[in-house]
């Protein structure tokens, strides 16, 4: 088995060459074109007021966002959902419905629901009648 | 390094700066060109980022601070150069660089411009297997025979982490070639 060591025998160049007078071409044909064109070369200048302007738009830009964004929003969540008030007041002074056409108007599944929901506790209305000795009265009155 | 100090002087005054610039070509074309060369490997790429290389030079001068030597200065502006053409190049290809690397050596037995036997293509192929900074390393040390202070001041790596890359790229150079050469 051949082992190579880097360290054995001489050591390798690496094998790359140029061609003939190839740096007295270089020279030569690398000052010339510096002498050509140095300042084409040069990095780009860019006025410094033309940099703020475009500072002051980003920032105008980001103002305008943070503005606008919250207002946006507003319109949209206010479109979307009618508040109570303003249903309830629309129904007691545009419908031409009264209080019992409504009632009626309800199914009976969802009176059940309503009149599960509005029982009231056994102990809560001992409460009640103990507190206010007036309602007794006017139950027997009724 | 007072005489690099006025060496830099006459560079940046526009009466002595043309001799000056001559003169610093004289000096580096030939090293920067060797450095660059065995990174690209091809001499048409080396020519091209030689070039760029010396243009930056030249237009950097004013900006240089003097803060490291002129000659570790520009082997790094020389290898920075040559990384980014390689890596636009192996980008406009659509390939990875260490693809784009393989392929250069296998054009390098096409190369008028090599002379080099098998060996030295087997030992360019176990050179591309490196990690680059390894590859750096070992070429800077082996090929172009600079000192690990050298290389510390272009690479910006301390001595002691030199020499244990230089180490590591030896032993995996040796067991791809042996292994190439028992195939």
């Amino acid at each position: 088995m051949k082992t190579f060591k880097l360290e054995n025998g001489p050591k390798k160049d690496s094998g790359f060459k140029t061609p003939d007078n190839y740096f007295e071409n270089f020279s030569a044909n690398l000052l010339q074109k510096l002498s050509e064109e140095p300042v084409a070369k040069e990095t780009k200048v860019v006025s410094i007021f033309r940099k703020r302007k475009t500072v002051l738009m980003a920032i105008a830009a980001v103002f305008v966002l943070a503005v606008m964004i919250p207002i946006a929003y507003q319109i949209n969540t206010k479109t979307k959902e009618v508040d109570t008030v303003t249903l309830e007041n629309y129904l007691a002074e545009e419908t031409n419905l009264n209080q019992d056409e409504l009632i009626s108007e309800i199914e009976p599944k969802n009176s059940t629901i309503i009149s599960k929901t509005k029982e009231l506790e056994s102990e809560t209305l001992e409460d009640i009648l103990v507190t206010n000795p007036n309602i007794e009265n006017l139950v027997i009155e009724n | 390094m007072q005489v690099e100090k006025e060496f830099i002087a006459r560079l940046l005054n526009p009466q002595t700066q043309d001799l000056a610039f001559q003169e610093l070509l004289h000096d580096y074309q030939k090293p920067l060109y060797n450095h660059i060369r065995n990174i690209v490997l091809s001499h048409d790429d080396a020519d091209d980022v030689l070039q760029n290389t010396f243009i930056k030079v030249f237009q950097n001068l004013k900006n240089f601070k003097g803060e490291s030597k002129l000659f570790s200065w520009m082997y790094r502006i020389a290898t920075n150069e040559s990384l980014t053409f390689l890596n636009q190049k192996a980008r406009k290809s659509g390939i990875s660089s260490v693809e784009l690397q393989n392929k250069a050596i296998d054009n390098l037995k096409a190369d008028v411009y090599f002379e080099g036997d098998k060996i030295q293509i087997k030992l360019q192929k176990a050179i591309a297997v490196l990690p680059e900074k390894q590859q750096l390393v070992f070429k800077m040390k082996y090929f172009e025979d600079l000192k690990y202070e050298e290389i510390s001041e272009i690479l910006g790596t301390s001595v002691g982490a030199l020499k244990a890359s230089y180490h590591h790229a030896v032993k995996k150079i040796e067991a791809y070639v042996t292994l190439q050469l028992n195939l």
